[in-house]
């Protein structure tokens, strides 16, 4: 089966200044089949949203390709390949024109691919497109100014829906709403997922929602994909040291389950990643090896691990989040 | 340290139970109420959580209490009590000195509360200028900032900054309370645990008491003793966090935990709470709002409203060591789930 969407070792660097250079993404590879839904989940400056426009196309990758349905992805892109792959962006108040209605931006992506033949089909397609992501069809005629954060995120979801996809990236879909927002925001995703068949390639830094949204996750660090495999299977028993602090890291709403743990480092900078692997500095488990090699991802079944200990690393309760 | 010899050193007269009390507290901006009658009591050495969505009036109650409220906002209580001191009747040059000496402010976001033109470390000096400076630093992990006399804000981490910013407020001048304003809601998940981590040492170090204001209840459930749920400017339950995250009492407190991905099976659909468009909340928010209106603020949203809750207001009950402003709070909670 063609994926949907591959990233294929897939790299991207951006000047710094100074002949500097931020290694933003390094190397990174994975495939989307249609209905499953990734989870990229990382601390802030790992590349996972430089991931998120590199695979909507909205940055060429330095090295490595990005292929839509078997396409390569890119700025001669026709549009049925682009149409294939839609984007909803974390802050949905910048997302949307505020001088055009919603029902405007909703039928853009309707009119950019020529999916209506005429204003009122268009402004129907609209008004299913609203109803699909649970917003009154007469919602078409405001602005988004009088809509609320959770009801916008909405918009962007229909908007992206416009186009028909086969995948959306998301990239932080709930981080900027308020708990009871989140929740249906994330409910709307999963409906729309069982209705529609479609995959998802979910940013985040929320690893409740990752857990609960993902089939399959990619943890990163520094650029790199550190472990990636079946969601059950990494959140339950994670193999990477940092997967393991990364969830450890998570707290727990219960207070019979105090989990805090004394965590030491920062994420070091992209410019200047650390040599060999670059957790290693942060990582408990650290050997000579480690500091010299880059450690390549290495599959276990269809669990995959960047670390040279993997399997020598004692499984332990760390991750049981 | 004048005001600590002024209220009696606690050698001979061991402080009251409460730190802090508040009483029916009301703050109205230009006639808008943003906080509706809050009472609540923060022991020495506790740590209170304040949860509620954006708008509930988390912020405003913290603005109160530290007397920081902007121009045109006007307070009424029936006492604000700090330590046997009732801080609405001081004279302000009284309160200033409480604030800068006995209570201390995290702020939420770290680099906007330095100045951006002046080296981290002389910052720090201008709050602290004793030579212990350094073992204040080593104490949290933070000693390599002394090698940096140079280095502005933004040559610094978010985290490193929150971390800094605790150790102004908390070690150096250890304040008898310290008020938290979502600290960790701009950090990472790693380095969140590591502030927490700090802010649990600190209190069991120094012992101050910690008004905890947040929106993430998995915080909540990790840090604190007891916690109170806001909604529309109204505390609407208040008890030991045991007690809230296993038998929530308010309809509000058990929707935001129903919301809760960690507390549902993988993939299920979330507990959504009801009435969640702009019309919904802004009406809900709005009977909140208006001064004497009839009826609970979270009955337009609320799944077991009944008619009584759209007429009259519910006033604070004490259940065992809960207090929920609810009508239904008496009846059991599994009567309730299935509406």
């Amino acid at each position: 089966m063609t994926p949907v969407l591959e990233l294929d070792h897939v790299t991207r660097r951006f000047p710094a200044g100074r002949r500097q250079t931020v290694h933003a993404v390094e190397d990174v590879s994975f495939r989307i089949d249609p209905g499953e839904t990734l989870a990229i989940v990382g601390e802030s400056g790992c590349g996972k949203s430089t991931v998120a426009r590199l695979a909507v196309g909205l940055l060429p990758p330095t090295r490595g390709a990005v292929r839509i349905g078997g396409v390569p992805a890119g700025t001669r892109m026709d549009r049925e390949t682009r149409r294939q792959v839609q984007f909803v962006s974390q802050n949905p108040w910048s997302a949307l024109n505020p001088r055009k209605t919603i029902g405007h931006s909703v039928g853009q992506p309707l009119a950019v691919h020529g999916l209506c033949r005429s204003a009122a089909e268009r402004a129907e397609r609209v008004a299913e497109l609203l109803e699909q992501v649970g917003l009154p069809a007469h919602y078409a005629a405001r602005r988004p100014g009088g809509v609320s954060g959770g009801e916008l995120q909405r918009v962007t979801v229909a908007r992206a829906l416009a186009a028909r996809p086969r995948a959306i990236v998301l990239d932080e879909p709930t981080a900027s709403l308020d708990v009871g927002v989140k929740a249906t925001v994330v409910n709307l995703l999963l409906d729309l997922r069982s209705a529609l068949g479609l995959a998802y390639v979910l940013i985040t830094h929320e690893l409740d929602i990752a857990r609960h949204l993902a089939t399959r996750v990619a943890v990163m660090y520094l650029g790199r994909i550190v472990e990636q495999g079946p969601a059950d299977e990494v959140f339950s028993a994670p193999r990477h040291p940092y997967t393991r602090m990364l969830l450890a890291a998570v707290p727990v709403p219960d207070p019979a389950r105090r989990n805090l743990v004394a965590l030491s480092g920062e994420v070091p900078s992209a410019v200047h990643p650390p040599p060999g692997c670059a957790f290693h500095p942060r990582c408990p488990y650290v050997e000579d090896a480690c500091r010299e090699a880059v450690p390549r991802l290495i599959a276990v079944g269809d669990r995959h691990s960047a670390c040279l200990r993997d399997g020598e690393i004692p499984a332990d309760a760390a991750g049981g989040a | 340290m004048n005001d600590r010899q002024a209220t009696g050193s606690p050698v001979t007269d061991p402080p009251p139970a409460d730190l802090l009390t508040v009483s029916d507290l009301h703050v109205d901006y230009a006639g808008r109420p943003a906080v509706r009658g809050v009472s609540l009591s923060l022991r020495r050495g506790e740590i209170l959580g304040l949860v509620g969505e954006s708008g509930s009036g988390k912020s405003t109650l913290c603005s109160a209490i530290t007397g920081v409220l902007p121009a045109g906002a006007r307070v009424r209580a029936a006492g604000l009590r700090f330590d046997g001191r009732e801080l609405t009747e001081l004279p302000p040059e009284d309160m200033r000195r409480i604030r800068a000496s006995r209570i201390g402010v995290v702020p939420q976001r770290p680099m906007t509360s330095l100045s951006p033109s002046t080296p981290v470390l002389r910052q720090m000096r201008w709050y602290h200028d004793g030579h212990d400076l350094a073992d204040l630093l080593a104490q949290v992990g933070l000693r390599a900032v002394l090698d940096r006399p140079r280095d502005h804000p933004h040559r610094f981490s978010g985290g490193q900054l929150q971390r800094l910013l605790i150790v102004l407020a908390a070690l150096a001048r250890q304040p008898d309370l310290l008020i938290a304003d979502e600290p960790t809601t701009t950090l990472d998940a790693t380095v969140q645990a590591q502030v927490l981590r700090l802010l649990l040492d600190l209190r069991d170090r120094l012992g101050p008491a910690i008004l905890y204001v947040t929106h993430d209840l998995a915080v909540v459930a990790q840090i604190c003793d007891r916690v109170g749920v806001m909604y529309a400017g109204r505390l609407v339950e208040s008890g030991p966090v045991s007690q809230i995250f296993t038998a929530p009492r308010h309809p509000y407190t058990r929707a935001l935990l129903a919301a809760l991905p960690a507390r549902t099976e993988r993939g299920r659909r979330l507990g959504a709470m009801p009435g969640h468009t702009v019309a919904e909340v802004t009406l809900s928010r709005e009977r909140g709002a208006r001064a004497g209106s009839a009826g609970c603020a979270f009955a337009p949203r609320c799944p077991v409203v009944l008619a009584r809750c759209h007429e009259e207001e519910p006033t604070p009950i004490t259940m065992g060591t809960d207090v929920v402003r609810c009508h239904r709070a008496g009846e059991t909670p599994e009567a309730e789930e299935d509406a």
